[in-house]
């Protein structure tokens, strides 16, 4: 599903910095991945390239057999909305719109019709055990109930891999593993290929398969 | 629908959200863009009165006389003629004029002006006297009841007078009663043949007479105060000053002038005044534009700011949005919506604000100038053809104070915006 081979990425500051050093790396479909590694390792580098929300500078791209340097950025953009789930540390909810509409965004521009639309958002907000709050503003839910709105905004499109991006770093422990088993849920329920990229070597140990980075570079691939 | 792009009513929806929340901070922005707008109207509407106002004045004259000859003196003595000599002109002048000038100009008539006293009316008359048949055919004068002259009538030395509105109004009580009536004029008795509508301040006492007529009753000689030239309205300016230079060398050479005296005989032009006077208004108007302008730019930088500052504050929000599949187009459109929106809400009250100001100066100008023989201001009102074209141009304002703001929108680095490493 996701092949990477010989990526690089540089980004060009003062003092060029190797995020990405002679990546290669395979993903399955249905995998369960956790991503690790000190910070400035290159993990989040990783996961905005393999989620096309940045680009690399060498080597060779293919999310599904498509080679990503061929596409422009329209087109980019049509392959995340249909392929891709991203969920973020600081769960990136829009404040001024309420669980339902934050929820229901992916599948405006995804150009669904409303009734379709609302059957899928409710279904997907009753799963994240949401029912009730749909009127209510991002900020007045709890860090566990705005985790769990963004997880539900990247899981309605039904998408096949979720990129999550320390996601349980705002949580506490109770809540962390809430969201892990949530995310365990959606992988093994709806073959969801999950990639998550954490500090914790509690979370990192849950899953089928840990990559570690340092340096830019995969240190270590380890599947259980 | 294509895929990244929303529906028209999530468009709207997504516009109208934004725009609430970005009013709460955007309000004195919005208020430069309200005054801007509200400048914009007035100064247009105070222009358009200063152009009426002024037309008004001189309107008339479009359709009448264009070049008027009347005597002066000599400046020096040439061929027999002394320095500071009357040189009179004469009907037999202007007939000479006709027979040699008649392809180049509409008509070409002596005119002689006499204030005279009129029996009942306590103000002094102006009496008329020319071949006003043709005068008083050319719609600048209409008349309103009775008849105009035959040319029989204009040879025939009857005592026949036309009369205006205003004199027929004071001395008869209405315009048929005017028509057959007597007029008295220096203790002679005229019949009313017909009433004219005064066009001009200056038509308001003056009673047309025919030539003849005024020789044989009034003592009046074959002098003329002047002769006026009627040209042929689509004349181009260089004929025109050409047909003037004929007929001065003519005149001059028939009453042994010499061509280098400058004040023997006068040429007034109607068209020169009113070329200055479209001039000066050309000038008011380009004053207009600037000013417009300068206040529609005041606009647009109140809704770019709103705009720019909304984009600033909400990047994590279009990140967001790209994220969910968002192309970068529909951000475009929705920054640029945003932008219209405003510029049309603000711009509108700007509008309806500066109409009501207009409305109310109308008022007040009415009432103050009512009386006024010179018109400087006239209607302020701005048509709707006018706040049409206006409403389109803040539209077209709306995308440009959008532009900047929505590129920055569009460039939005969905990790950094994100809070990613």
């Amino acid at each position: 599903m996701i092949d990477l081979k010989g990526v690089y990425k540089t980004y060009w500051g003062d003092t060029p910095l190797l995020a990405l050093n002679n990546v290669n790396l395979h993903i399955d479909e249905g995998e369960f991945v956790g991503v690790t590694g000190p910070s400035g390792s290159g993990k989040s580098t990783l996961l905005n390239v393999i989620g096309l929300l940045d680009s690399y500078d060498e080597g060779e791209y293919r999310f599904r057999g498509q080679l990503i340097k061929e596409l422009n950025k329209e087109e980019e953009a049509i392959i995340r909305n249909h392929n891709v789930g991203f969920v973020f540390q600081r769960y990136n909810l829009i404040s001024f719109k309420n669980v339902y509409e934050n929820v229901e965004l992916p599948l405006i521009y995804r150009g669904v019709p409303q009734q379709e639309r609302e059957e899928r958002v409710l279904n997907m907000l009753e799963k994240m055990e949401l029912v009730g709050w749909e009127k209510h503003i991002p900020s007045h839910l709890s860090g566990g109930q705005q985790q769990r709105v963004a997880i539900a905004r990247a899981m309605v499109m039904n998408p096949k891999i979720i990129l999550a991006d320390e996601p349980t770093g705002a949580l506490d422990s109770r809540m962390t593993q809430e969201i892990v088993n949530l995310f365990r849920k959606c992988n093994e329920e709806s073959n969801i290929t999950i990639v998550i990229v954490t500090h914790e070597t509690s979370i990192s140990s849950q899953m089928n398969r840990c990559i570690t980075m340092n340096d830019g570079r995969i240190e270590k691939d380890e599947r259980r | 629908m294509k895929e990244g792009r929303l529906s028209l009513r999530d468009y709207f929806r997504d516009i109208l959200t934004s725009a609430r929340i970005s009013c709460r901070r955007g309000v004195l922005s919005g208020l430069m863009t309200v005054w801007g707008v509200f400048i914009f109207i007035v100064v247009v509407g105070t222009s358009n009165g200063i152009d009426r106002g002024n037309r008004s004045n001189y309107d008339y004259l479009l359709d009448y006389i264009l070049i008027s000859v009347s005597p002066g003196e000599t400046s020096m003595a040439h061929n027999g003629l002394v320095k500071g000599q009357m040189i009179p002109l004469t009907r037999s002048d202007a007939q000479e004029l006709q027979m040699l000038f008649s392809d180049r100009s509409e008509f070409i008539y002596p005119r002689k002006q006499n204030i005279v006293q009129c029996k009942s009316l306590t103000s002094s008359i102006q009496l008329l006297v020319s071949d006003y048949r043709k005068e008083l055919n050319d719609n600048a004068l209409k008349i309103v009841a009775g008849r105009n002259f035959t040319q029989v009538e204009l040879n025939g030395r009857n005592r026949i007078c036309i009369i205006p509105e205003t004199i027929a109004a004071q001395l008869f009580g209405s315009t048929d009663d005017a028509v057959n009536s007597i007029l008295e004029v220096n203790s002679m008795p005229y019949i009313v043949l017909g009433v004219y509508k005064p066009v001009h301040q200056i038509n308001i006492n003056q009673v047309f007479v025919p030539f003849e007529t005024a020789m044989a009753m009034q003592g009046i000689e074959d002098e003329v105060s002047s002769i006026d030239i009627k040209l042929i309205l689509e004349t181009p300016v260089k004929q025109k000053y050409q047909l003037k230079e004929d007929m001065r060398s003519w005149l001059y050479f028939k009453k042994g002038i010499s061509p280098y005296d400058a004040s023997a005989l006068h040429f007034e032009e109607s068209i020169d005044f009113i070329e200055a006077q479209e001039k000066l208004l050309d000038s008011i108007r380009l004053f207009t534009v600037v000013l417009g302008l300068l206040s529609l730019i005041m606009g647009i930088l109140g809704v770019s700011s709103i705009v720019y500052l909304s984009v600033k504050e909400r990047t994590k929000e279009i990140a967001v949005r790209l994220v969910c599949g968002s192309g970068k187009g529909s951000i475009l459109r929705l920054i640029l919506g945003e932008s219209v929106f405003f510029m049309l809400v603000f711009g509108c009250i700007g509008m309806a604000l500066g109409s009501i100001v207009l409305n109310i100066a109308n008022i007040i100008v009415e009432k103050f100038t009512a009386d006024e023989k010179w018109i400087f201001i006239g209607d302020m009102t701005v048509s709707w053809q006018l706040i049409l074209s206006c409403t389109v141009a803040i539209i077209v304002c709306g995308l440009i104070a959008g532009l900047v703001p929505a590129r920055k929108a569009t460039s939005v680095r969905i990790n950094q915006a994100m809070g990613c490493e």
